[in-house]
This record gives structure tokens, C-alpha cells and sequence, in this order.
């Protein structure tokens, strides 16, 4: 399986924080490379994660090339990554700071760092919810796009292997 | 960039500064004094050697204090912060958080409310990497503190050197172990680095009894390298 992990990141330090823990756990599933947003994608990748911090930095939001998602095999947006899937399927974003380790309807936790979310009634409307934090959908999937509100690498590590696997 | 560094001496705080170095101009050294050994937030035992690095590296140090109460410990740690911004125009926060989500978490929240950037190079670097990271930059850190079984007085003083890495793998393997201490089983002091001008010798005493035990340090030198 060749994965292609897409940093939304302002600065290439961040990579270490947002990234690179990324990279570490799916290379147990195939092949990975990394790229910035602002460099070209690769489109035969059999599955695509962009993820970034969504706390300062939100350049991404005005800079990311939406159009070159048409072509992109399975996605799942992390935190700015969801902000960006958000904004493909012109779901607004709300503000919102959701920054800490929160538990999950099913029990389980999740950390999340995000200071602005895609509006909740909307994705309720227009997305199957996978995942809700109290009233909150904050997993969520439509086609072969998954939006994660929340850090799976740090804590649900099982929502990545899902996704890798597709179990979800 | 501008940036402070969120700075103990210990071996994180450390070499996340290296890391920042080569991305940001460090501006300032930002250190919290607690009061309170068993801080959440804050690592205590040889605190006061971040003055000694602030000179060996010509980093000015902007310190705080605090009682180091839950939470109170924060209030205090967002105005050192705000001075640190204040005095040296730093635009991000570096810390040495590796797991904790406390720490990690507690930091961002005080950086949005400063509308500052926060980085945190070592976030879930695998222990081995980071101790190798150590290794491959050159930064000399000696353990002044053990708060677990099996590491003991012999311990207390010892180089985190290639040796000491490969017998703390043994006991990771065989006690369970962290390798960079991330549980609480030691404290570090960073002794030696590339951004020393000079290297730093101490006189101790060991105070140790039932797997805990930290240095008292008698003398700090600074000598030529």
C-alpha cells in the first residue's frame, strides 16, 4: 500500500510534532512518503492522511489546492486536515477550542488541538458520524473522505489502523 | 522567528532548544523556580544551573516563581511567559514535552491565550531516538536524580553515555522502564553541549535511600573544553 502524509504545517519544525509521529505509525502498513501542501501531490497513493496543527497557523485554509483532492484515492483530514475537507465540501467552520484529552461517546479518549471546527449540524446533515465528544461529532466520513477532529496518533491509535485497513 | 525556550537544563528542555536553534533565533531561556518538588509542571532537583547555561550560552534567562500549586503553578508560569514577550519580543514557546499531555496541553492553551506559536520538537519521539538524538548532537547530561527500582546510588552522577543508554535498555526491557525517564525514574543535568562556550564540572553529595535519591551539588565550575 503506498500512503502519502500531506503536512499543512507553517514551519517545517511543526513536522516533528504533527507529522512525523504520523509517518511512524503507518509505515508499519506500506509504503509512506511525506509532502507539504505547497509542493505537488501524488495522486496514485492508495491513501492519503493531511494533517497539521489548526491552533495559529491556518495559511493552509486560504492556500490549499482543493481541486487536486478530485483526484486522491482515500483521505483523512487530522485537525487541519478536517478543516481542509471542511472546506472542500463547504461546510463553514465554527469557532470553537476544543485543546486537551476529552472522552469519547464510546469511552474511549482523544486529544484533541483545534481552536476551529466544521460546523456540527451541518456534518450531522451531510455526513455519516462515526464519533461523537458529548453532543460533537468530531469523527466523521463522506465517501471516501474521513474528517478527525481529533490527534489519533497520540491517543486511538485504532482510528488510523481502521482507516489503513478499512474497517471504517 | 523570535522564540523562548521553556528551559530546565535538564536533557529534553535541552535538546529541544538545539533542535529550535536550527529552524528559530532563540531569544530567551524562560524557567520557572517551584517550590514544590512533586510539580506536575515543573522539573526542581538542580534547577538553578539554567543560570550557569544562560551565561555559557548567551541566551538571557527570564525567570519566574511559583508555589507550584495545581493549576495556581500555570497562572504563574502565562506571566513569566508575558514577560518573556514583553522583554524579548519571542513569537513561540519551545518545550521538551515528549508524552505528557498535561504539559503539552497546559502550554497550548496559554499560548492561544497569547496568541503565540507553540512547539514542542520531541512530541512522541520514540525513546530511543531521542536518546540517540542526544548522543549524535553531543549533549552531556548527567542523571542527579532516581525515583525508581533498579536505578540506584551508583546511578546518581552517571553520564547518560553510550554505557548507560545500553543498561537502561536492559532494564527497559526487563523492568519496564523508561529510557529517557519519562515516568519519573531520573532527572537530568545537562554538563556539556556544542552551545557551551565552556564545560561544567560538579562537587556533590548523594542523599539516597529505597531507589530515590538525587545529588547535592557542593560546587559548579565552568572549565575550558
Amino acid at each position: 500500500m503506498k500512503i502519502q502524509i500531506i503536512s499543512t504545517c507553517a514551519f517545517k519544525i511543526l513536522e516533528r510534532e504533527f507529522v512525523d509521529p504520523l509517518v511512524r505509525f503507518v509505515e508499519k502498513y506500506g509504503t509512506v512518503f511525506k509532502v507539504h501542501y505547497k509542493n505537488p501531490l501524488d495522486k496514485l497513493s492508495d491513501k492519503t492522511i493531511i494533517s497539521g496543527t489548526a491552533i495559529k497557523d491556518f495559511g493552509y485554509l486560504t492556500d490549499f489546492p482543493l481541486s487536486k483532492l478530485d483526484k486522491l484515492g482515500k483521505v483523512l483530514g487530522i485537525c487541519a486536515g478536517a478543516q481542509i475537507l471542511a472546506k472542500y465540501f463547504k461546510v463553514p467552520l465554527i469557532e470553537k477550542e476544543l485543546i486537551g484529552k476529552f472522552r469519547l461517546n464510546d469511552g474511549s479518549y482523544a486529544f484533541f488541538l483545534i481552536t476551529r471546527i466544521p460546523d456540527p449540524k451541518t456534518i450531522e446533515k451531510e455526513f455519516d458520524v462515526l464519533a461523537y465528544m458529548e453532543d460533537l461529532p468530531v469523527l466523521a466520513k463522506k465517501g471516501r473522505f474521513y474528517l478527525s477532529l481529533f490527534h489519533p496518533e497520540v491517543l486511538n491509535q485504532k482510528i488510523l489502523e481502521d482507516f489503513l485497513l478499512d474497517n471504517i | 522567528m523570535r522564540v523562548g525556550v521553556l528551559y530546565t537544563g535538564g536533557k529534553d528542555s535541552h535538546l529541544a532548544l538545539a533542535i529550535a536553534r536550527d529552524y528559530f533565533e532563540v531569544s530567551c531561556l524562560i524557567t520557572l523556580y517551584s517550590e514544590n518538588e512533586e510539580s506536575y509542571m515543573f522539573h526542581t532537583p538542580g534547577i538553578n544551573i539554567v543560570e550557569v547555561h544562560s551565561k555559557l550560552m548567551d541566551i538571557p534567562l527570564c525567570i519566574g516563581k511559583t508555589k507550584g500549586e495545581k493549576e495556581k503553578e500555570l497562572l504563574d508560569l502565562e506571566r513569566t511567559i508575558k514577560k518573556a514577550i514583553e522583554l524579548y519580543g519571542i513569537k513561540g514557546i519551545v518545550t521538551g514535552a515528549n508524552r505528557s499531555i498535561y504539559q503539552n496541553t497546559r502550554i497550548q492553551r496559554i499560548c492561544k491565550r497569547l496568541d503565540i506559536w507553540s512547539f514542542n520538537p520531541l512530541w512522541l519521539m520514540p525513546e530511543e531516538e531521542l536518546v540517540e538524538e542526544l548522543l549524535n548532537r553531543s549533549i552531556k547530561a548527567l542523571i542527579i536524580a532516581v525515583g525508581a527500582w533498579p536505578l540506584d546510588d551508583k546511578v546518581l552522577g552517571r553520564e547518560l553515555d553510550k554505557d548507560m543508554i545500553t543498561l537502561l535498555k536492559q532494564w527497559k526491557e526487563k523492568y519496564q522502564i523508561s529510557l529517557i525517564g519519562e515516568g519519573g525514574e531520573f532527572e537530568t543535568m545537562v554538563i556539556d553541549s556544542p552551545l557551551f562556550k565552556k564545560k561544567i564540572e560538579l562537587e556533590y553529595d548523594k542523599i539516597y535511600e529505597n531507589y530515590s535519591g538525587r545529588i547535592q551539588i557542593k560546587s559548579i565550575k565552568t572549565v575550558d573544553k
